[in-house]
């Protein structure tokens, strides 16, 4: 019962705030609506058992990028955007374009759902997760740290200053 | 506990609310921030039908956590590129960028 109120709750925060991020005009702004919906989603994470995940969710995409949103907003101060940009007519075509694809995505969600186990199992706990990544996942583990290690050197060698 | 299902209904609602910002907001930087958006509820689709699985959410979480860091460098080599197109363009939106236009 309380997870249920809890869950509306957030639900509510999250949906609210991507729909300001997306309106608001000032980017700053529009950064901090972002945060708060990580955040938010941080809870959700958390209530589905994912201790770590919902930790991870607080360090990296809330924590760690929008603090580089801030910079980049600050670095590069963007124009505030004109009302009129936000309701143009490319903005009816993707209107179109969301409704036609959630019809079929919902669709296949709920048959997805309706073929999902009911029995409740005892949640997996970090310990199981880090025995698992350092086990039958240790290779896409190892990749993931190559992954960001080339990330890393690719966004140093783009944003460095030219000679 | 929470049925699963109002889980992926959130994160399909987030994700198409995401969509519609990816597609209709003209700022780099909105776009990323879009996409970071899209990323979160996609891990909270995963780790709800994780969940339910006979491994108690392992495989939901493994999968999650990938995808958390390979979102995090998207969004890092993403803004790098931003703030390269500005430094020699004065400016980064998607009306700009147009280079490879037939």
């Amino acid at each position: 019962m309380t997870g249920l109120v809890v869950f509306f709750a957030v639900a509510g925060v999250i949906v609210a705030s991507s729909v300001a991020m997306l309106v608001s005009r000032d980017f700053v702004r529009s950064v901090l609506f972002l945060l708060l919906a990580l955040c938010s989603f941080s809870a959700l994470y958390a209530l589905l058992d994912a201790t770590f995940l919902a930790l991870l969710q607080l360090f990296l995409p809330a924590g760690a990028v929008t603090v580089v949103l801030v910079f980049v907003v600050m670095l590069t101060r963007p124009k505030v955007a004109d009302y009129r940009t936000l309701l143009q007519r490319q903005t009816l075509y993707a209107a179109a374009a969301v409704v036609a694809v959630s019809a079929p995505l919902l669709d296949a969600l709920m048959r997805m759902v309706a073929t999902l186990p009911t029995t409740v199992t005892p949640a997996a706990s970090t310990r199981d997760l880090a025995i698992a990544l350092m086990g039958p996942y240790a290779a896409p583990f190892e990749l993931a740290s190559v992954v960001l290690l080339a990330a890393l050197v690719g966004a140093i060698y783009l944003a460095r200053e030219a000679e | 506990m929470v049925p699963p299902l109002y889980f992926i209904v959130l994160g399909a609602v987030v994700f198409l609310i995401a969509t519609l910002g990816f597609l209709t907001r003209r700022s780099l930087i909105q776009a990323l921030m879009c996409l970071e958006l899209m990323t979160s509820a996609v891990v909270l689709t995963f780790l709800a039908v994780g969940r339910t699985m006979p491994d108690g959410g392992l495989q939901g979480m493994a999968l999650a956590t990938f995808l958390i860091v390979i979102g995090a460098a998207e969004v890092g080599m993403g803004l790098a590129i931003v703030m390269l197109y500005f430094r020699r363009h004065g400016d980064a939106t998607t009306d700009d960028i147009d280079l490879l236009r037939g």
